[in-house]
């Protein structure tokens, strides 16, 4: 088989398609996270309208939403309503492709029109609606399942090339901003003084710094600068044991797998409790819903297991079906 | 077939939009900060002779960096449409140096020709509009705005406190926007109790409109 054939017959093996769902899921309350905080904190006008409206924004991201339908307080709002409707579809599996790519257009018409007041959250955010509208998520435990197949989980199956390309920019978010940690107080041998610098910043702080100047809190920054720096510097190598771990009898590959998602949920998890960074840790997170590969058992293939109810995704190959040659 | 060469042409954009990159922070007035200055220092000793001065370093990096730039805008033109309109821009700069020399905004407000301290980042006490600058997005602004480079930000900012400065305080004749450099101590200066040294700078006054 030639190295194309491979790639294609690797990236159509067929698998559940529960891990997109949650992904959606995910992707959904993010949208509602980022669209609702901001509402309830009463910034959505001064953050995204310009001076002679009454806000801050310098408008220096001329997005297609500002461009169309001028930097009002009426298109503002409107397009805030669109996007809570559009993250609820998400949530509840509502509408497919199009509600992923209505909420992704919103989404970049309205933050990036200032974009002094965002984040890689945004980015995040963006690049996983655009995921969505690729793979779709709602094959199952959605709304448009329920209607298509009555059922709401049904077991439906998708391309691998769906979890893979969820699970891919995972990797890239963490290998690109480890290889750009070249500060001194990142890369090992200079103290690993990094989180203790970054907790003493008031911009982000959600605690007080001063305490990690003590110890144990200053050991534990600097344990974990050290481990966060290797854990994103060397992504690639969780990308390798994903793959490697496609294969149930390579159990080393399904361990390192594990502990880098288990290393990643603590991270993220001590970011949120110590840091007031947006939904960076809720978004991230969930893309983490690609990384457990699985089980034979989530989505048993064939008319025995939901009859002609079983549908499938465009790029599925229902001839390539989890085996381990296919791994 | 199809199928394949989409998946491919996409980890293709991606992979590459999220090469290394110096845009935002390629500024001069930037690298002038301490944060970056302590940084060509600690590199320019960690290297010895090999990186020169942390003056020769900064003047090699920054060559170095603009050609990178040039190179790399080169190379993503072919993507920019698919990073623009489906939202896969990949630029991850996550805190990928701390902030040695961090600001901290204060806003003050005259009346009665008195200046009343208003708000402090992270004060307990001086919390008017907290409520809103706490939030995380403002906070972005707040910090963008801290940098010499942000200053039509900075000037956007002011204007829009003194607008709500006018309706808290009607008495209220102008507001003052100002930043309080730190330089952050080390974890065993600061845990000795020495006082952290700061400056105010980036002091920006306006009028509160009538």
């Amino acid at each position: 088989m030639t190295g194309a054939r491979r790639w294609i017959a690797w990236l159509t093996v067929a698998e559940s398609a529960a891990p997109l769902a949650w992904f959606r899921v995910g992707m959904g309350v993010g949208v509602l996270l980022s669209a609702l905080s901001a509402a309830w904190a009463g910034v959505v006008a001064d953050l995204w309208l310009p001076p002679a409206a009454g806000g801050v924004s310098p408008l220096d991201g001329r997005t297609w939403l500002v461009a169309l339908l001028g930097p009002t307080p009426t298109s503002l709002w409107a397009a805030w309503g669109g996007l809570v409707a559009a993250g609820c579809a998400l949530v509840v599996g509502f509408g497919g492709r199009v509600a992923a790519f209505v909420a992704l257009q919103l989404a970049m018409g309205v933050l990036d029109a200032n974009a002094a007041a965002g984040g890689s959250y945004d980015e995040l955010l963006f690049n996983g609606l655009w995921l969505l509208v690729l793979t779709g998520g709602t094959q199952t435990g959605s709304v448009d399942a329920r209607w298509a197949t009555g059922r709401w989980w049904p077991p439906t199956e998708v391309g691998r090339w769906a979890r893979f390309l969820v699970f891919y920019q995972l990797i890239l978010l963490y290998a690109a901003t480890g290889w750009q940690k070249l500060s001194s107080h990142w890369v090992p041998g200079q103290g690993s003084t990094a989180l203790y610098y970054i907790l003493q910043q008031p911009t982000w702080q959600r605690v007080d710094g001063a305490r990690f100047a003590h110890p144990p809190w200053y050991a534990l920054t600097q344990l974990g600068t050290v481990v966060t720096w290797l854990w994103e510097v060397s992504a690639p190598l969780w990308l390798w044991a994903w793959v490697r771990s496609l294969d149930p009898n390579r159990r080393g590959a399904a361990v390192v797998n594990a502990g880098y998602a288990g290393l990643g949920v603590i991270v993220h998890l001590a970011i949120a409790a110590l840091m007031n960074v947006g939904p960076f840790s809720w978004i991230s997170l969930s893309f983490y819903a690609a990384v457990r590969h699985p089980h034979r058992e989530d989505a048993t293939p064939g008319p025995t297991y939901g009859g002609p109810n079983i549908t499938t995704s465009p790029g599925t190959n229902a001839h390539a079906r989890c085996s381990p040659q296919n791994r | 077939m199809a199928l394949a060469a989409g998946v491919s042409a996409h980890l293709v954009a991606v992979t590459l939009g999220a090469a290394p990159s110096a845009s935002g922070g390629l500024n001069r007035s930037a690298w002038q900060d301490p944060t970056v200055q302590a940084e060509f220092a600690a590199w320019s000793a960690r290297l010895g002779g090999w990186g020169g001065t942390p003056a020769a370093l900064e003047q090699r990096l920054w060559g170095v960096a603009v050609g990178w730039e040039a190179g790399r805008s080169w190379v993503l033109a072919p993507f920019q449409p698919y990073y623009r309109w489906c939202g896969t821009w990949q630029s991850w700069k996550m805190f990928v140096a701390p902030h040695t020399h961090p600001t901290q905004l204060r806003i003050e407000v005259e009346r009665g020709g008195v200046w009343q301290l208003a708000y402090v980042e992270r004060s307990a006490e001086a919390r008017w509009l907290a409520g809103k600058l706490d939030h995380d997005r403002f906070r972005s602004v707040i910090f963008r705005a801290g940098w010499p480079h942000y200053q039509p930000l900075r000037q956007h900012f002011a204007a829009w406190a003194a607008r709500r400065a006018a309706v808290d305080f009607p008495d209220a004749t102008r507001i003052r926007l100002s930043f309080r450099k730190r330089d952050t101590l080390p974890a065993a200066a600061l845990a000795a109790g020495d006082a952290t040294p700061e400056r105010t700078v980036l002091t920006t006054v306006v009028p509160v409109p009538r």
